[in-house]
């Protein structure tokens, strides 16, 4: 029977049927030929169920926000300006140009959330500036195309919140602590292809001699211009993270001040072009919304049949290292970017292999959330699936596979990148670490598959929060005794939980998420828990749950039901007097 | 496309009905999330609007005159951009434009004590509906995405006829999920009418699903019906372009004037 699905899938795509095809079908007769369900459309009606269930997801709303926002802003003429800020300051040294342009797509990167967008709005600008003033157009295109893919890692990226979204249970994470944890990689990656394009453009000296510089004042100018563009990700990211909205509410803020300021501030874009932007951007919400929701299809069957569960029984056989099985996963996930579309590859392979690289390998949640991302960007890369050279190849108006030569260099710096972000899980989690006061440095699990499965056995008794730190920083990297002074209680995790309990409660009431009262009740329940027990808490707490000590510091059912009863509480009391 | 045919199609005026609908309920989507936002910040004392203009001992007065200070300097700052010599005039529309939004924020926050509790619900429903007819508008569009190897590597003389089958077997699947909708739809319908109202509807919008999800069943029958028109256009003759721009609807953005000039000179493709 599998066989048969197979074959079926692979003349579909033959048949150049749409991907919500290919999916869609291959969800109902995974149901219907392997699960045994038949023709019975009480079952089958599940698949539709899947859609109407978007409805209970919160999270999902944060999509159309942010295309939506992302379309104005790429109508709205915001990348030009930040195009000419970013060329005024750094245009004159070595590369300066090319440099300006890793640079422009990381911030309109930021701003968009989407990659193919970024290379279409930073690329047209600044390709044919970089053609003209003698940058050797192969690591021009190399560059614009590799450094377009960055809005992968940077929030609001889609890549993210697809996600966030499409792993649940112990492997789930929150949007805005993948968002934070993109950062550094984006960063780190951008870093590595401004030195190859200074590189470059030392090599050709004749390139620098024609990159424009400005004055002062011209300087000053492009501040200006560029000021209102500037603000947005940091309104985005200063909001997420002050606890003012949540990654979804977000996407509306990121909406209306778009609106706002591309119509009444830089008036580069009339009413009508809302209107055309806003249906433009039902289009692409229209084209990703089947396959998420018939991939989601898919997922059931594979909890159906317990693929995970029977994936991480051969992997746990298998005995392999958690490197091995990092290496593995990462090289068959450049294979599945290079082949799929990055949306329906996390679809479908993220709900299969995070559960399986948290729970059998002790990665952290967040970490192999980034390093999975990051294969997606390299996806966007790779031939014959790979969207930016589809899109370079357009808007270049070069052969593809000029196209594909001359992503190579920049694509061998993301994969160099890519094994470094693997192995040093603080790249990537340092910065959420030191958010939540937590040890900066995290070790990458070398023995995380022992040291997991003891996790998961204390986990039993600790009923540890989800996605989060079970036993461990930051959710994850169990594999090594944390150190004394690792607080045993991770507030990260209290928080998360209270988050998606103080979400559930407020579907009806809207509560306020009074995260620092809660935090308060958290700390000072800890700080008593601990004075009890004759141990300083909660700055240094006992090591872990499971090591010795006086204290009994998993009392987290406590801890989340006083936080819940707060939650409650405050449920019907949140109208405020005008 | 149907462009090039003499008057617009069904395909077309349904298509027009879509863009309206969708772009308006994308921007009410937008519109109730972003003031359920502005709604909690400033309601709050612990929120960033609340802070400055809310009651409270740090608040009070000297909050809100410092909240509509800075908004005066970035309402200064837009009017400066958008040309306005900078004076006396241009500082008091300023002030008048910040004092404006903060009466109109107070009033919003008197008539709606509550807030928009139902915003993200509704919001959500709205954008089943926005996905739905995107959807269809995509179908309309051929921006659905596709592995597309068949393109690559059947000959040009059997192409169309592979792509007729291929828009044959989605539209063929686009009916099959209208029926199952349809069918879950009947199950709504039910709950919501053997608990006389009471049931079938949403925790914090009362609106029954069974109106909610009727987009699903109506935005599939659409596309399968489009999707069969493609197979007939398949069929005759015409091949589909494979064209990563048009695919992201990202032409209109291509086509930049600074592209312009180079794009003559190396059109290599």
């Amino acid at each position: 029977m599998t066989t048969l699905v197979i074959v079926l899938v692979l003349l579909l795509m033959l048949l150049g049927a749409r991907l919500f095809v290919v999916v869609g079908l291959a969800t109902l007769l995974c149901f219907a030929l392997i699960v045994g369900t038949g023709a019975d459309v009480e079952q089958l009606v599940r698949i539709v169920n899947k859609m109407e269930g978007l409805t209970t997801k919160n999270v999902f709303l944060s999509i159309p926000l942010f295309v939506g926002a992302g379309t104005i802003m790429t109508r709205g003429g915001m990348a030009a300006r930040l195009v000419k800020l970013v060329r005024g300051l750094i245009g004159g040294v070595p590369g300066g140009l090319a440099i300006a342009a890793v640079v422009s797509s990381m911030i309109f990167a930021a701003i968009s959330g989407s990659s193919p967008v970024t290379l279409v709005a930073v690329g047209t600008i600044l390709y044919p500036a970089l053609v003209e003033s003698k940058f050797p157009r192969s690591a021009t295109m190399g560059l614009l195309m590799t450094a377009g893919s960055l809005g992968c890692l940077l929030p609001p990226s889609i890549a993210m919140l697809i996600y966030a979204i499409s792993v649940s249970g112990k492997a789930g994470v929150d949007p805005g602590d993948l968002f934070l944890a993109g950062f550094l990689p984006a960063l780190g990656i951008s870093g590595l292809l401004a030195l190859y394009a200074f590189w470059v453009g030392l090599r050709h000296p004749e390139s620098r001699t024609s990159s424009a510089r400005m004055s002062a004042g011209e300087l000053l100018a492009a501040l200006k211009e560029a000021g209102f563009a500037l603000a947005l990700p940091l309104i985005v990211v200063a909001g997420i993270y002050s606890g003012q909205f949540t990654p979804t509410e977000a996407g509306s803020v990121a909406l209306a001040y778009s609106v706002i300021v591309c119509v009444f501030v830089h008036r580069e874009l009339s009413w009508r072009g809302v209107y055309d932007a806003f249906a433009e951007s039902a289009v692409l919400i229209g084209s990703l919304i089947l396959i998420v929701v018939l991939a989601f299809g898919l997922n059931d069957f594979l909890a159906e049949v317990e693929a995970a569960d029977r994936m991480g029984e051969w992997l746990r056989n298998a005995n392999l290292s958690p490197a091995m099985f990092f290496l593995i996963v990462n090289v068959a996930l450049v294979f599945i970017g290079a082949l799929m579309d990055s949306v329906s590859a996390t679809l479908v392979f993220a709900p299969l292999l995070a559960p399986i690289a948290i729970d059998v390998y002790g990665i952290d949640p967040v970490h192999f959330g980034v390093v999975f991302v990051v294969n997606m960007e390299i996806g966007y890369l790779m031939p014959p699936v790979a969207t930016n050279l589809f899109v370079g190849a357009a808007i270049f108006r070069r052969p593809f596979g000029e196209v594909a030569r001359a992503v190579f260099p920049t694509l061998t710096i993301v994969c160099v990148s890519l094994v470094a972000l693997m192995f040093v899980p603080t790249i990537s989690t340092g910065l959420l670490s030191w958010k939540n006061d937590r040890p900066v440095y995290q070790a990458f699990p070398w023995n995380g598959r022992a040291t997991a499965v003891a996790a998961d056995e204390d986990d039993e008794d600790s009923s540890a929060p989800s996605g989060a730190a079970p036993s461990g920083a930051s959710g994850a990297a169990p594999s090594t005794t944390p150190p004394a002074g690792t607080p045993a209680l991770t507030m990260d995790a209290l928080m998360q939980q209270a988050n998606q309990q103080n979400a559930s409660v407020d579907a009806g009431t809207k509560a306020p998420l009074s995260m620092e009262e809660l935090m308060k009740q958290a700390n000072a329940a800890v700080a008593a828990q601990a004075t009890d027990a004759g141990v300083v808490a909660p700055s240094t707490p006992p090591a872990s749950p499971s090591s010795t000590g006086p204290a009994k510091p998993l009392t987290m059912e406590e801890l989340m039901r006083q936080a819940n009863e707060a939650v409650k509480k405050e449920a019907p009391t949140q109208p405020a007097a005008p | 496309m149907s462009a090039e045919k003499t008057g617009p199609t069904w395909s077309d005026r349904i298509y027009t009905v879509e863009k309206v609908f969708s772009a308006a309920a994308t921007g009410l989507i937008g519109a109730v999330v972003f003031l359920d936002v502005v709604h909690r910040t400033a309601s709050r004392e612990e929120g960033l609007l609340g802070r400055a203009f809310g009651p409270g001992p740090w608040t009070g007065p000297l909050g809100t005159a410092l909240g509509i200070g800075f908004f005066t300097a970035v309402v200064q700052a837009a009017l400066r951009m958008r040309g306005r010599a900078p004076g006396a005039s241009t500082w008091a529309l300023s002030a008048a434009l910040s004092v404006g939004g903060w009466l109109a924020l107070r009033a919003f926050l008197w008539l709606l004590p509550n807030g928009l509790v139902w915003s993200q619900t509704l919001g959500l429903v709205l954008m089943l509906w926005v996905g739905v007819v995107g959807a269809s508008m995509a179908a309309r569009d051929k921006r659905h995405l596709s592995l597309d190897l068949g393109s690559k590597l059947w000959p040009k003389s059997l192409l169309p006829k592979v792509q007729g089958l291929g828009h044959l077997v989605t539209g063929a699947f686009c009916f099959v999920l209208a029926v199952l909708a349809c069918v879950s739809l009947r199950d709504h319908f039910r709950d919501w009418s053997s608990t006389q109202g009471a049931g079938g509807t949403f925790v914090a919008l009362a609106l029954p699903k069974f109106i909610a999800f009727a987009v699903v069943p109506v935005g599939f029958c659409v596309m399968g019906v489009r999707f069969f028109a493609q197979m007939f256009e398949s069929f005759a003759g015409n091949v589909e372009e494979d064209d990563a721009l048009h695919m992201l609807g990202l032409q209109a953005e291509a086509h930049d004037p600074a592209h312009a000039h180079i794009a003559g000179e190396e059109d290599a493709v």
